[in-house]
Parts: C-alpha cells; structure tokens; sequence
C-alpha cells in the first residue's frame, strides 16, 4: 500500500515519533482510565462477591472506592445480624414477660393520672360501709415532687395530702385500702386529732365524735418514656 | 562439504517472513488495545457490578436495621420493665403499713388495763423520724416517730404512780408493741407527769405526751 506523500516527504525521525508516540499515548491515557477505574472500584472483598474472577493483583485497596462502602456496610450488617439473632429468644422473654409488665405499670400511675389518682383516694373513702363507720374527705392536695424527676433511678414521687374527718375504724379501713390497692400507695404520715366525747341529746349515750386526720399518701410517677 | 553464501546480505533469502520493523508497531497496537479493554471491563462491568451489590447491601442495610430495631425496641422494653420492677421491689421493701398497727393500737387503748383506769389518745402524730419530710434511712432500717397526746384517767387519786407504771407494763406486753417492730422501751419518751384531780367528774387525770419510735427493715429487692 503507497503512503501518503506527506508521509514519505517526512523525515524518518518524525516518522518513527509520530509511529511510536500515539499508541504510547493512548496507552498512557488507557493506564490512567484503568488506574482511576481500579481506584473507583476498589479492593473487591471475594466473601462478599464469591463469583469474582478479577485478579488481585490488578485491584487498589482504596478507603472511598465502592468496595470499602461494601465492607463498611457488610460490618454494620453484622453487627445488625448479631441483633437480628437474638431476636427470638427477646421475642419470648418480652412474650412471657407480659403480665408482670402490665401488673409493674398498674401499679404506678403514669403522668397523665394525676386525676384519676385523686378520684381513686376519694372512691376508697365512699366505698368503706357505712356499717364499718362514717368518713368525708374534705380536702385533697397533690404535691408533685418534680426535682426528683431530673436524673438518677428513683421515680418522681407524687404526695396527695388528704384532709378528712371519720370514726376510728372507717379511718383504718380507709388505710388499709390505700395501702392494699393495686395502685403502689403508701400513707407517709399521720396526723390525727381526736374527735372527743358528746352525748346523743335524743338516746342519751355516750357517742365519738369525727376524728380530724391528715394523711399524706405517697405514689410514684411512671414515665417510661421520659427515661430515654 | 562446506556451504558458502556469496550473495550480497541484501539478496539472501530471509530465514523468517516477520519484519521486526512491524513487530514494534503492532505489540504497541495490541498494548493499547488490552489497556483498553482492561479499562471498559472496569468501567463497564465491574464498577457497575459494584454498584449494584452496593445497592443491594445498602437495602439490606435498611431492611435490618429496621428488623433490629424492632429487636432493641423489644429489649428495650424488657430493660425498662427490670428498671421498673426493681424499682417496685425497692419501694416495696421500703413501703410501712400503718392500718395494721392502727388497729392494734385501739385494741391497746381499748383493753382492760390492771387498775381498772382508762387511757385516751387525744392527738397522734405519725411521720418519718427526723427531718418529718422524707423517710429518715439509718443503714438498712426507716424509723418513724408515732407521738401522741394521752390522758389516763382512773378513778383512785394517789395512785398515779401505780397506773403509769401499769399502763407501760401493758403497752410493751401488747400485741401493738411486739407485733410492729416498735424499739425501746414504751417509757423512753416518759419524763413525769402532772396528775390533776377533777372533783367534779371525781376522775384523777393523769396527761401524758409519749413518743415511740417504729423501725422498718428494708427488704432487699429479690430477696
């Protein structure tokens, strides 16, 4: 095949750099498409891709190729499935659990049953016989002791001072339902004063008069949600 | 026989048909080429490839941590059900019933005492000893102060003595003081008395201000 006369009007040295320059520069821009490419793709982690063929030899073990992600994600994976695996036995730990969890959480009012908490100590006093003995509440004030809510284990207390006026033994039912509700209360402090004697202006007898107690009950908040 | 070759090197007949002036050429051809292709299967295949399980990694990723968080919501709860229940075990331990000893106290005060004299409680004070605000702790044990106003009243003027001494003797033998853990002794708080005579009820009206102390053990939690 004839070359091109500007081809052969060339010098012989411009011949050979043109001849041996290009392929060199291609192949130099090829090395460097391959360099970077190897650098995108990283150290392939064969565990992971168990079909790879790619000799490692030609692969760069680079910290932000894809494969690093790879093996960065495949770590937290592990570190999931190590959850994930326990997830059973959880399972049927929380399923036994159940009614103690909801036994724990009745017995400790949530911060939202400030209300009912009142009406319960009020229910307690109507719900004693008559038959057993009078009692009124007169008065009940919640104390909500917030300093305590800030930090260690202890749950928030809640004081509800109760002011009545009742017969001794209505007045002793009447703790002894506090302090056996299902509800966790405790009766903190007394204060009695007595009610003294008078007599019945119709029978004649000798009758009690209404003792003047003020008892402090003492729950817990349960806030589950605020621990976290 | 020795062969000799004449002919001028120009016109010998060449042993191989591949001009080295070629040769060159084509190894750089063929180089470029092979870096060519390496760098479309990287680029192509393999990147792409990469991707893909990349992606694919990544769903895992959120699939399971959405899994595991369900799992540590789960024993999460668990955590804070120990939490509560040993926090429910600790005020149990802690929790004073008082019903029980109210009612014994009445029976003490309704009960016979030796010299035929009777014994009122005019006002009672229950609390925590110390501060009177919160359960005063010493070591494992909450001690509560349970102070009250009496009146002995007995019908004998000049026996006072006798009928102090009667009413303590049955305070500490009751069911009141053994069965709720009171300390002591019933007359530690006893510094004298004033007897006052009424003639018009012909009563001897001995007033007393007493102090017990009542001592709970903290149960240890599981124990």
């Amino acid at each position: 095949m004839p070359m091109p006369a500007f081809w052969t009007a060339m010098p012989r040295k411009n011949q050979l750099m043109i001849q041996h320059g290009i392929p060199a520069a291609i192949f130099l821009l090829g090395l460097f498409w391959v360099y970077k490419g190897l650098g995108t793709l990283g150290q392939i982690d064969n565990a992971i891709d168990t079909d790879n063929k790619f000799p490692s030899i030609l692969q760069r073990n680079t910290p932000d190729g894809i494969w690093a992600t790879i093996d960065q994600t495949q770590t937290q994976i592990a570190a999931l499935d190590a959850t994930i695996a326990t997830g059973p036995d959880v399972a049927k730990q929380l399923a036994a659990l159940q009614d103690d969890i909801r036994n724990a959480q009745a017995q400790l009012p949530r911060e939202t049953e400030k209300a009912e908490m009142r009406d319960l100590i009020e229910r307690l006093a109507k719900e004693i016989p008559k038959a057993v003995g009078v009692i009124e509440i007169k008065s009940v004030a919640i104390k909500d002791d917030t300093d305590r809510s800030a930090g260690g284990n202890d749950p928030r207390t809640l004081s509800f001072a109760v002011d009545l006026v009742g017969q001794q033994d209505a007045i002793i039912d009447y703790i002894y339902a506090i302090e056996r509700n299902q509800r966790f209360m405790t009766v903190d402090s007394i204060s009695l004063q007595s009610g003294g004697l008078s007599v019945d202006p119709v029978s004649h007898r000798i009758v009690d008069g209404l003792h003047k107690v003020k008892l402090n009950i003492v729950t817990y908040v349960y806030n589950p949600d605020t621990k976290k | 026989m020795i062969k000799i070759n004449l002919l001028p090197p120009e016109l010998r007949k060449r042993t191989t048909s591949i001009n080295p002036m070629m040769v060159v050429p084509a190894l750089e051809i063929a180089a470029c080429i092979a870096i060519l292709l390496l760098g479309a299967y990287v680029s192509y295949v393999k990147i792409p490839a990469a991707n893909a399980i990349s992606d694919a990694k990544n769903q895992e990723l959120t699939d399971k941590t959405a899994q595991a968080a369900t799992i540590q919501d789960e024993t999460d709860k668990i955590a804070d059900f120990q939490t509560t229940q040993d926090m429910l075990q600790g005020m149990l331990g802690r929790k004073v019933y008082w019903a029980h000893t109210m009612d014994d106290f009445v029976n003490l005060l309704a009960s016979n005492f030796p010299g035929g004299f009777t014994v009122r409680c005019l006002d009672l004070e229950v609390t925590p000893a110390g501060s009177g605000e919160s359960t005063s702790h010493k070591g494992d044990v909450i001690t509560y102060s349970f102070r009250g106003r009496f009146q002995l009243v007995g019908d004998q003027n000049g026996t006072s003595g006798d009928y102090i001494r009667d009413m303590f003797k049955q305070i500490g033998a009751s069911a009141f003081w053994k069965g709720n853990n009171f300390i002591d002794k019933p007359e530690r708080s006893y510094f004298g008395d004033t007897p006052q005579f009424d003639p018009s009820i012909g009563k001897l009206i001995i007033p007393l201000d007493l102090e017990f102390h009542r001592i709970h053990t903290i149960a240890k939690a599981g124990g």
